[in-house]
């Protein structure tokens, strides 16, 4: 079953068509990269996925995003957000919240744990999982705001696993980032996708050659080309998809 | 930026392509004891091994610094894989050189076979600029009539009473030229169609 799928998705921010009929199949437990140009849609598509973009009030969405086989404007937005999360291109922690506080807040506002000590090990497996447990155990009281760029976005990373999703969109998430916190990032993405399924949007196509196992590309709101990864990149089909990897486009 | 790289690695293939094809069209002289032709052969595959060098050095600049994709990617690799087959061939027509060989018979095959191997480096010329139309059945058919002159060459030898392991060299040689010029090929048609073909 794919994990997500769009059946003829058009977006509007008022009378700009952003989205032009996209149809997309994301499978499941995979990393999938969507790329193109700035402004060709990338990230209005990512935030259709969780409804998002809701919260913009001159978005108009028409179409369908199907969750693991269900509409998403079916089910409660609370919901489809919890299922899927997702990590912004500047990390967002609450800087005035601990570490511990930052990854535990989500959880406890959603009542998923019963306990103090059900919460600390939820907290450790995130942070584990986020790659980022070793450097911060020893303090976890410590504010979030005094971790460096690279760790905020695990801590990020962390916060939005410690809600079990089954989807992570990350939108940039290395945008900011040097290349050491780059490659951390890139290895996350490598060991999380075992376990859940990574849609991540990057205008880097060396990123998306790295990281991801299917790609997309996007132009002007239209999906150019999706394959495999290394399809994509040895051999592709568009013309367009070729000048835009090479850096012809334009 | 990346296209004068590209343009001057294809630049610098071309001329392998020129110094291989020389070094083809003059070995069966050396082979009649040519002691000029043996001096030149050499001097090609000299040639050959530092333009060779400076491909491969070039290529991997070009990946390192560029991290080309898509037709880029498959033109860098597969001029390296090219530019080996070339350096090869220079190898082993200069190997030929060192022989001598005075049987008409296997003379007269082993022209034959420098004959289409010099027909299937026009055919790459011709795809080096643009025509890779039929490249793959022209080479094909060409390879299969330099493999029926090795086997007419090597059946000759076989009736013999008396033969010198330098000419069946010489036949495994030319014929092993011709795969190579069937890998350039299939390189080519790679470059251009993002196809992996084999020729033989």
């Amino acid at each position: 079953m794919n994990a997500i799928e769009t059946i003829n998705l058009r977006i509007w921010y008022g009378n700009n068509e952003v989205i032009r009929g996209i149809n997309l199949a994301i499978p499941e437990n995979v990393c999938f990269a969507i790329m193109g140009p700035s402004g060709c849609g990338k990230s209005t598509l990512l935030r259709a996925f969780n409804r998002l973009l809701e919260l913009n009030e001159i978005a108009r969405v028409e179409g369908d995003v199907k969750l693991f086989g269900r509409s998403v404007y079916g089910m409660d937005s609370v919901e489809v957000r919890r299922q899927i999360g997702m990590v912004f291109q500047i990390p967002n922690p609450f800087p005035h919240l601990s570490i511990y506080d930052n990854v535990a807040l989500g959880v406890r506002y959603n009542r998923l744990v019963e306990s103090k000590r059900e919460l600390d090990k939820i907290v450790e497996w995130a942070l584990k999982k986020a790659a980022l447990w070793d450097e911060v155990k020893d303090r976890l009281k410590d504010r979030a705001s005094e971790l460096s760029g690279g760790q905020m976005q695990r801590l990020c990373i962390a916060r939005a696993l410690a809600m079990r999703p089954k989807v992570l969109l990350m939108d940039e998430p290395t945008a900011n980032l040097d290349p050491i916190s780059t490659r951390k990032i890139e290895e996350l993405i490598y060991e999380l996708k075992k376990e859940l399924t990574i849609v991540i949007v990057t205008h880097s196509p060396a990123q998306a050659a790295r990281v991801s196992d299917y790609v997309a590309f996007l132009y002007l709101g239209k999906l150019v080309e999706v394959g495999k990864t290394e399809d994509v990149f040895e051999n592709p089909k568009e013309k367009l998809t070729e000048e835009y990897l090479t850096g012809r486009m334009g | 930026m990346i296209e004068r790289r590209l343009e001057a690695l294809k630049s610098d293939v071309l001329e392998l392509h020129k110094l291989a094809k020389r070094s083809v069209e003059i070995c069966l002289k050396g082979l009649r004891s040519d002691d000029e032709i043996r001096r030149e052969t050499a001097r090609i595959e000299q040639m050959a091994d530092v333009l060779n060098t400076d491909i491969d050095f070039n290529c991997v600049t070009a990946i390192a610094l560029y991290q080309p994709v898509a037709r880029d990617l498959r033109f860098i690799i597969s001029m390296m894989k090219i530019s080996s087959s070339y350096e090869r061939i220079t190898d082993l027509t200069q190997e030929i050189t060192m022989y001598e060989c005075s049987d008409e018979f296997l003379l007269e095959k082993f022209d034959n076979m420098v004959d289409t191997l010099l027909t299937m480096f026009e055919v790459i010329e011709r795809a080096y600029e643009g025509d890779t139309e039929n490249l793959r059945r022209q080479l094909w058919a060409l390879d299969d009539l330099v493999d029926r002159y090795y086997v007419e060459a090597m059946d000759r030898m076989s009736e013999m009473s008396r033969c010198s392991v330098d000419w069946i060299i010489t036949a495994r040689h030319l014929e092993r030229i011709g795969d190579l010029l069937g890998k350039i090929g299939a390189r080519i048609i790679f470059i251009e169609e993002g196809r992996r073909v084999w020729i033989k």
